[in-house]
């Protein structure tokens, strides 16, 4: 074959303009330590890339509303305590002032102040706020749920936080469920309309809660009120109506098993962020896997090719001494 | 003797030309002269010697042509790889902070508002997070209008180029033919001429053929003719409206055979470097503002539609959250916050009713945009349409590199070839440059012989 000169310089040229944009290639990589620095290093890992990186920022938010969530049930869960407690104390007081054997105007004056004080304090637990929001208001958070004679002022609106792609959790109790042992028979009942679409939200998990709720309280029977039963405590203990004394008795049982009930509502809920906020863990690990996987540049690899081309480049240099040096002229003197 | 100096100086002309780009090594035949019948009739025939048969260029013109072809293609590859490595930058998402990021914040921002929705600091910065949203979709389209307009440029100078080409070509003919009439081989005039259509084929994909009269003509495939032996045919760029079937936009610029024609023939131009920017201004850049217009104009949809729906902190309801856009066309470039949103944050519509400062059932519908499939008639998400955009300025542009990279290893291969045909060796030259010498020193002492022969017989007579 004839071989001009061009033809030789041009093999020369080339080799050491391949493997020099090769090396650049490699130096970019080390730089970056990423593989992955256009969308054309790789179109459809680069694609998988950013919808990962979407679920990363989702993600870290959603795990931010569990937080949130968690803490407002939290808060909502010891209120409920406290105010089992009331009525717990409040049952107490009614047994024993139910008869006449251990109660007399005298003791019954007494814990008519007593039970007047668990009252003020069932209605402070019931105005309880996180920062200036009102824990019970549903809807209506910026203004106590319960006025000073006991009224609820709240409505039911359950407030859903999404606490993973399309899994919502409701982070509030609407007051009016909890201090109701019927709260759709309550006379302070406000309903809020579902989402217009007709969807609830709603999470599935939270079905056996509820009907865990619904099966704690007598299926028949009229509604009783926290507040309401209180003050009717306190009535007949200052009237001495041994009568409504003992009735109350059997609604402060009710309302405790509400109350409870709300509590494992709650419980569950609790748990359901948990398992959710677990779960997103697990999901960022596998995620930061996957893009590490097609986007980091395997460093050990990028070294090691990036000595297998210095090797390269230099014999290629050194190979175009041979080539470029000699004619036939240097011979001819 | 003046034949083996006529190849001395070819030699020497070779290798000063070694290096000279498309040059064509040139050799000298030469010829034995008839021979003539001595001392009369009946006598015998000897030769006369040598004279000089012709100067010829070795070229194989077949391997011209593919030559011609693969530096076409070699053109339109690298052109088209300067714009698609632009685009590629101005989504400059590989660092985590392109307009994809920005969208998940948007999302995330009412997320975080649905937590709380009293808050004036997180309404704030849903604001703040939808301004930067709503700019970077204003970026990615200036940038790439910037783009266009680079193109259209280039366009405008390589037309120009191609122009003045046409006519330098269309000169070399006329000289090629009065130098060929006089009986001349115009090698070096030939080899300008190859060089000078090989330029003008980088540009656009060209047909070419040689006349009777050995005029070489030019026509823009599927266009029309641009030399015709001593005549070019000018080709006129301007502004002007819009070409919607060919996916041009208002004011960029159009290729027409006159200057006050209307009749365009830009989509016609395919390959080389100028049908390489037509068809990245036309198809590529346009497909890529278009889906970003089809994108920004969902977003601003889909978001009002909801956030009229919902009531604000002062519990009216109706309120735009970003301006209505009518149409997808330029929605990226008109994509912006309302006047209400701009006044006062407390126009963001969270709830679902008035007076209810703890509901945040809009918000969260605002949200779970991100999460419903509003592109491609119900397909796909806001997200996924985003990210396919990206991945497809991914996948032109890696597929054009690898067309680039197979194209160049074509071209070194057809170069090399060519150089085997038609390069000049400079080892070879020298042996010639030797053989031809010593058949000079021969030359010159057959000379010498017959000069001492002369002066035998001159002596003779003393």
């Amino acid at each position: 074959m004839r071989v001009s000169d061009n033809t030789n310089m041009g093999v020369v040229r080339d080799s050491i303009q391949r493997s020099r944009s090769r090396m650049e290639n490699l130096q970019m990589e080390t730089a970056t330590m990423k593989k992955l620095n256009k969308p054309s290093d790789d179109p459809v890992g680069s694609a998988k890339v950013l919808e990962v990186r979407t679920d990363k920022v989702n993600n870290d938010q959603f795990q931010m509303n569990a937080k949130l969530a968690e803490a407002f049930l939290d808060n909502t869960d010891h209120a409920l305590e406290d105010l089992s407690n009331i009525v717990m104390r409040a049952k107490e007081i009614a047994i024993g002032q139910a008869s006449s054997a251990s109660s007399t105007p005298e003791t019954r004056l007494g814990v008519a102040e007593e039970v007047n004080q668990l009252f003020q304090r069932a209605i402070a637990t019931a105005n309880r706020r996180i920062g200036d929001r009102y824990i019970f208001g549903g809807y209506k958070s910026s203004t106590p749920p319960v006025d000073a004679d006991g009224s609820f002022r709240g409505d039911d609106g359950q407030m859903m936080v999404e606490i993973g792609r399309e899994v919502y959790i409701g982070m509030n109790i609407p007051g009016i469920e909890a201090f109701n042992t019927h709260p759709e028979a309550s006379a302070d009942y406000q309903r809020i309309e579902k989402t217009p679409d007709g969807k609830s939200p709603e999470k599935e998990e939270e079905q056996p809660a509820r009907r865990l709720a619904s099966e704690g309280t007598p299926v028949s029977g009229q509604n009783a009120n926290l507040f309401q039963e209180l003050k009717a405590l306190r009535v007949g203990l200052l009237t001495g109506d041994l009568d409504a004394i003992r009735g109350t008795l059997d609604r402060f049982d009710q309302l405790l098993g509400k109350v409870v009930s709300t509590r494992a509502k709650i419980g569950s809920r609790i748990q359901g962020i948990q398992g959710n906020v677990n779960a997103m863990e697990r999901h960022n690990i596998t995620n930061a896997q996957l893009t590490s996987g097609i986007e980091d540049a395997d460093m050990t690899q990028v070294v090691s090719d990036l000595a297998k081309e210095e090797t390269v480049f230099k014999s290629s240099l050194a190979s175009s001494k041979h080539l470029i040096q000699p004619t036939l002229l240097d011979f001819l003197r | 003797m003046t034949t083996a100096k006529a190849g001395i100086a070819t030699a020497g002309h070779n290798i000063s030309n070694a290096n000279t780009e498309g040059y064509s090594r040139q050799r000298v035949t030469s010829e034995s002269q008839v021979a003539q019948q001595m001392a009369g009739q009946g006598g015998p025939y000897v030769g006369e010697g040598s004279k000089i048969g012709r100067i010829e260029r070795i070229n194989d013109q077949y391997l011209e042509k593919q030559l011609r072809e693969g530096g076409r293609d070699l053109a339109y590859h690298e052109e088209k790889q300067v714009f698609l490595n632009q685009t590629e930058d101005v989504f400059n998402e590989m660092n985590g902070d392109g307009l994809n990021r920005l969208v998940a914040t948007f999302f995330n921002d009412f997320r975080k508002l649905s937590n709380d929705p009293t808050s004036e600091a997180i309404r704030q910065s849903v604001r703040e997070s939808s301004q930067a949203m709503v700019n970077d979709f204003r970026r990615i389209r200036s940038e790439m209008e910037q783009i266009r307009s680079h193109v259209d440029n280039r366009i405008d100078g390589y037309m120009k180029e191609l122009n003045t080409q046409a006519k330098e070509l269309s000169e070399l003919n006329v000289k090629i033919r009065t130098a060929e009439i006089a009986g001349n081989e115009a090698n070096d005039l030939r080899d300008r001429r190859d060089q000078i259509v090989k330029k003008m084929s980088t540009y656009v994909d060209l047909s070419t053929h040689t006349d009777n009269n050995g005029m070489v003509n030019v026509d823009i495939k599927g266009v029309g003719p641009l030399v015709t032996g001593p005549n070019t045919e000018k080709y006129f760029v301007g502004r002007e409206a819009a070409v919607p079937e060919e996916g041009s936009v208002a004011n960029s610029l159009q290729i027409a055979r006159s200057e006050f024609s209307h009749n365009y023939v830009t989509s016609q131009f395919r390959g080389g470097k100028i049908g390489a920017l037509i068809e990245t201004r036309d198809k590529e850049i346009s497909k890529v503002l278009n889906r970003l217009d089809e994108l920004a104009f969902s977003v601003s949809r889909s978001v009002n539609e909801i956030h009229q729906k919902g009531f604000t902190a002062d519990g009216k309801t109706g309120v735009n959250f970003f301006k209505p856009i009518a149409s997808p066309t330029d929605a990226a470039q008109m994509l912006s916050l309302s006047d209400d949103i701009r006044g006062s944050v407390s126009n963001i519509a969270v709830a679902l009713q008035p007076g209810a400062p703890g509901d945040n059932r809009n918000a969260l519908a605002l949200a779970n945009l991100q999460n419903l499939h509003l592109m491609n008639h119900g397909k796909t998400t806001l997200d996924d349409f985003y990210n396919s955009i990206v991945s497809d300025v991914g996948v032109s542009s890696a597929r054009n590199k690898e067309d680039l990279g197979q194209q160049q290893s074509i071209n070194t291969q057809l170069s090399k070839v060519r150089d085997q045909v038609s390069g000049v060796s400079i080892d070879e030259e020298t042996t010639n440059l030797m053989q031809f010498q010593h058949a000079f020193d021969a030359s010159a002492r057959v000379i010498k012989t017959a000069d001492e022969m002369l002066d035998t017989i001159l002596s003779l007579k003393r």
